[in-house]
C-alpha cells in the first residue's frame, strides 16, 4: 500500500471514528442535561440523586439510559448484559479452538493463534464472564430483594463498571498469549512466539479489571451489610445474599497478593530482579497467582449456588431443605477455598509436608460441596410439586453437572493420580462440566427469569429456551465426557494439537462444542425473537417480587 | 431500547463486537521465528563477550564495544558470556534479511532512532536472564548454527539500546573462518569520546571494509 493511499484510508477510518465518538458524546450529554433539567424542576440540585429515587423499587427494564442512570439496578444490567457480550466473545474463540483440533496436526489456524485464544478464552470467561455475572447479579437483585434503605454509590459503582470493561478490552486488544496465569518467564517474552508482543498491555489490563472488581465487591458488601432494610436481619436474608457475601469476602481477601504481584511482573519488563533471576524463581509468581487463582474459580461456583438457591424454592414453592446448613456450607467453602491452592502446584516441589496438607484440605472441600448438593435435593424431595421450567431444568442439570465435575476433582486431588493427570484434559473435563454446566446453566436459568423485567413484560419462547436448554446441556455433557476420558488415557491439554491415537475423544469433544455454540445462537434468537413481541405479562419477576400474577409464569409463555 | 427491538439490537450488537474480536484475534501476528537448525555444522567458533550495560564488550576489551561479527555458514558459533557489571542481561538474536549495504547502513544508523527493529518477529534467545547470572565474573556459554546467509542482530532485550550489534553471515567466503571484529559504535555508545560526524565516518569505514571484502570473494 502507498503512503497516499494509506493516508487517505487512515483519515476516512478517523473521520468516521471521530463522527462515531462525537454522536455518542451528543446523545450522552443532551440526555444528561435534560435529566437535569427535570431533576431541578423537582426542586433537586442532584440530578441522579432525583433520578435514583424516582427509580426506587420498580423493576427496571434494559434501555439505552442504563448508562445515563448510576442506581444499582442500571449498573446491573450493565455488568449482566456485558457479561453476556464477553461470554460470546470468549465462546467463539473456545468453539474456534475446538473446530481447529478437526486435524491432529494444527493446520487450520497456527499454534500461536492457538495460545492467544486459549489465553482469551479462559480469561475473558473467568474475570468478565463469571465475576461480571455475579456482580451483576448482586445489583440488579439485592436491592429489591433486601429493599435497601439507601443507594448512594451509584458514581464509584459506575466508574468501577468502567475500569472492568477498559481492563477487559485492552486484554482482547493486547492479543496475549501467556495462559491465563500468567507465569514468568513466558509473560516476560514480548515476542509473537513468547506471550505476545503487547503482553505489557495485558499486564495493566489484568491490573484494570482487579481495580474495578475490588471497587465493585466493597460497594456491594457495603449495600448488604449497611444498606438492607431494617427488618431483614442476617438471618432472613436470601441465600443469594449469602453467597454474594461469602464471595465478595473471599474476593476481597485473596486478590491483594496477585494485584502485588502484577505490579512485581510489569516491574520486570524494564529490569527483571523479581522472577527470573538467579536468586528468584518463578515459582515465587506461581505461588502468588494461586493463592488469588483458587478463591476466583470458587466465585464463578458460590454466587450461582445461591442463585439455584433462590431458583430451586420459587418453582418447588418450599423453603429451603436447612437454610443454616446451606449458608454454613458456602461459608465453609469460603475459608476452604483460601486453604487449597496449592493443590494447582502439587507437582512444582512444594514438599511433601505441603503436599499432604494440601490434597487433605481439598478432600475436605467434599464436605460443604456434598452439603450444598444434599441441601438442593432435600429442598426438591420435600416439594409437592415441581415445575420443570427452563431455568428449573437449567438448575437441575447444573446439579448433576456438578456432582460429576466435583467427583473429577475429588480424582484430582489425590497426589499420585495428579501426578500423571495434572496436565491432560482430564483437568480440562473437570471444570468445564461446572463451569458449563453450573456457571452458563445458571447464568443463563436467571436471565430466562428476569427476562420478563429485561424486557418489559415479553415472555420468551419456551419452546425455543427448552432447545437451548437441552443443545446445551447435551453439548456440554459429550465435550466434558470425551476430554475426561482421553484426559485420562494421557491427551495432553493446552497444546494445538495431539497424538493421532486420541482422534476419536478429540472428535466428540468438537462435535460437543460445536453443539454448545449452536445452544447459544438458539438463546440470541429467542431473546431477540421474543422481545418483537407485544407486552404480554407485568415486568414483575417471582425472584425479588411476589404479585398474584407472577407466580405462575416463571418468566416464559 | 425499552421498544419492541431491544432484543434485536442486543443481538446484533453482541455478533458485531464478536465478529471485530473474531477478526482481530485471528489476524495477529505468528512470526515464524528462527529455530536452530538441526544439521550438522562444519565449523565451530568461539566469541568472547563481556555481558556490560554500556555495550557487548569483545574479548572483553572495553574499548572494543559491540563488535561486527563475520562468520561462515555452516558455523556453530559458541557465544562466551561474562557478567561484567551485575545488571540482569540476555543474548537475543534476529534474521534482518539478506546482506545488501543498503540493508546494513539501515540496521547501524537506524537502530539509534528506532530500537523497535530488532525487536522483530524472526528471532531467538540464546541466553537468558537466569543463565547470565547477576554474579560478577559468572561465565555461561551458548550456542547458534548459523547456516542461512545474510545480516543477524545480537542484543540485549533489556539494554536494546547500547548492547546491540550485528554478525554477517556469508558462505561463498573462503578466506578464513575467524572473525573480522570491527567497531560499529551503534547505540548509546561511548557518545562523549566520538561525536556525530566521527560516528558517521566510523560507519563508511565500516561499510567500505566490509563490501571490499564481500568483492575480494566474488
Amino acid at each position: 500500500m502507498s503512503t497516499t493511499e494509506l493516508l487517505i484510508l487512515a483519515s476516512v477510518i478517523g473521520s468516521l471514528v471521530a463522527i462515531l465518538v462525537f454522536a455518542i458524546y451528543y446523545l450522552a450529554v443532551s440526555k444528561s442535561e435534560s435529566m437535569s433539567l427535570t431533576a431541578k424542576e423537582e426542586g433537586y440540585t442532584d440530578s441522579n440523586a432525583y433520578w435514583r429515587e424516582q427509580l426506587y423499587g420498580k423493576p427496571r427494564p434494559l434501555s439505552w439510559s442504563i448508562f445515563s442512570y448510576d442506581d444499582a439496578k442500571s449498573i446491573g444490567l450493565r455488568y449482566i448484559f456485558t457479561s453476556i457480550l464477553f461470554l460470546f466473545i470468549a465462546g467463539a474463540f473456545g468453539v474456534m479452538m475446538r473446530v481447529s483440533l478437526f486435524d491432529p496436526n494444527p493446520v487450520i489456524i497456527q499454534p500461536i493463534i492457538y495460545n492467544i485464544l486459549m489465553t482469551q478464552h479462559a480469561t475473558l470467561m473467568i474475570y468478565m464472564f463469571a465475576i461480571g455475572a455475579a456482580l451483576g447479579f448482586g445489583y440488579y437483585l439485592l436491592p429489591t430483594q433486601l429493599r435497601l434503605k439507601r443507594d448512594n454509590m451509584g458514581h464509584w459503582s459506575s466508574v468501577a463498571y468502567w475500569l472492568w470493561v477498559l481492563g477487559g478490552t485492552l486484554f482482547v486488544i493486547s492479543r496475549s498469549s501467556m495462559r491465563w496465569y500468567l507465569y514468568p518467564p513466558l509473560s516476560l517474552q514480548l515476542l509473537p512466539t513468547g506471550a505476545g508482543t503487547y503482553n505489557w498491555l495485558a499486564i495493566i489490563a489484568m491490573e484494570l479489571i482487579f481495580i474495578g472488581v475490588t471497587m465493585a465487591a466493597v460497594i456491594v458488601l457495603k449495600v448488604i451489610f449497611i444498606d438492607r432494610a431494617d427488618d431483614i436481619p442476617l438471618s432472613k436474608m436470601p441465600v443469594f445474599a449469602w453467597a454474594i457475601v461469602f464471595t465478595l469476602i473471599m474476593l476481597l481477601s485473596s486478590d491483594e497478593p496477585l494485584m502485588v504481584g502484577l505490579g512485581m511482573l510489569f516491574y520486570d519488563f524494564f529490569n527483571p530482579v523479581f522472577f527470573t533471576t538467579s536468586t528468584s524463581t518463578p515459582l515465587t509468581f506461581a505461588v502468588l497467582f494461586w493463592f488469588w487463582g483458587h478463591p476466583i474459580v470458587y466465585i464463578a461456583v458460590i454466587p450461582y449456588f445461591g442463585l439455584m438457591y433462590d431458583i430451586i424454592t420459587r418453582f418447588s414453592k418450599t423453603p429451603v431443605y436447612s437454610y443454616f446448613s446451606g449458608v454454613f456450607s458456602l461459608g465453609l467453602l469460603m475459608i476452604l477455598s483460601e486453604l487449597v491452592w496449592g493443590h494447582h502446584l502439587l507437582n512444582s516441589g512444594l514438599g511433601i509436608d505441603w503436599v499432604l496438607f494440601f490434597t487433605t484440605a481439598s478432600f475436605i472441600v467434599v464436605i460443604p460441596s456434598a452439603l450444598t448438593v444434599f441441601n438442593m435435593i432435600g429442598t426438591l424431595w420435600k416439594a409437592e410439586k415441581i415445575r420443570l421450567t427452563t431455568p428449573m431444568l437449567f438448575v437441575i442439570n447444573a446439579i448433576l453437572d456438578f456432582i460429576v465435575g466435583g467427583v473429577l476433582g475429588v480424582m484430582l486431588a489425590n497426589q499420585s493420580v495428579n501426578e500423571v493427570a495434572h496436565g491432560t484434559y482430564f483437568v480440562t473435563g473437570h471444570f468445564h462440566f461446572i463451569f458449563v454446566g453450573l456457571t452458563l446453566g445458571v447464568t443463563m436459568a436467571t436471565f430466562y427469569l428476569l427476562y420478563p423485567t429485561f424486557s418489559n413484560g415479553r415472555v420468551y419462547d419456551e419452546r425455543l429456551a427448552k432447545w437451548h436448554f437441552y443443545i446445551t446441556a447435551f453439548g456440554s455433557m459429550l465435550m466434558s465426557v470425551s476430554w475426561a476420558i482421553g484426559g485420562y488415557l494421557g491427551m495432553p491439554r493446552a497444546v494445538a494439537g495431539y497424538f493421532a491415537q486420541f482422534q476419536v475423544y478429540q472428535d466428540s469433544a468438537i462435535i460437543g462444542g460445536v453443539i454448545i455454540g449452536i445452544g447459544q445462537l438458539v438463546f440470541l434468537y429467542n431473546i431477540a425473537k421474543s422481545w418483537l413481541a407485544h407486552p404480554t405479562t407485568d415486568p414483575y419477576n417471582i425472584l425479588e417480587y411476589r404479585t398474584e400474577t407472577n407466580q405462575e409464569i416463571g418468566g416464559g409463555e | 431500547m425499552a421498544s419492541n427491538k431491544g432484543g434485536v439490537t442486543f443481538a446484533l450488537i453482541i455478533v458485531l463486537l464478536v465478529s471485530v474480536a473474531f477478526g482481530y484475534i485471528l489476524t495477529s501476528p505468528t512470526g515464524g521465528g528462527l529455530q536452530p537448525s538441526k544439521n550438522p555444522t562444519k565449523y565451530t567458533q568461539y566469541v568472547n563477550l563481556g555481558a556490560d550495560a554500556a555495550g557487548w564488550e569483545y574479548n572483553y576489551n572495553t574499548s572494543l564495544r559491540n563488535p561486527v561479527l563475520n562468520v561462515v555458514s555452516g558455523t556453530k558459533v559458541v557465544f562466551n558470556i561474562t557478567e561484567m557489571d551485575g545488571a540482569p542481561h540476555n543474548l537475543y538474536i534476529a534474521y534482518d534479511g539478506k546482506y545488501t549495504s543498503s540493508l546494513f547502513q539501515q540496521l547501524v544508523v537506524d537502530q539509534k532512532s528506532s530500537p523497535k527493529k530488532i525487536e522483530g518477529s524472526t528471532n531467538y534467545q540464546i541466553l537468558s536472564t537466569a543463565q547470565i547470572t547477576q554474579t560478577i565474573g559468572h561465565k555461561t556459554q551458548g550456542n547458534y548454527p548459523f547456516f542461512k546467509d545474510g545480516i543477524y542482530t545480537y542484543w540485549c532485550s533489556i539494554h536494546y539500546a547500547t548492547m546491540v550489534g550485528l554478525l554477517i553471515v556469508n558462505s561463498t567466503s573462503s578466506t578464513s573462518t575467524s572473525f573480522v571484529a570491527l567497531h560499529a559504535y551503534h547505540g548509546e555508545g561511548p557518545s562523549h569520546v566520538y561525536n556525530q560526524s566521527t560516528y558517521s565516518t566510523h560507519i563508511s569505514n565500516v561499510l567500505v571494509t566490509l563490501e571490499r571484502a564481500i568483492k575480494t570473494v566474488e
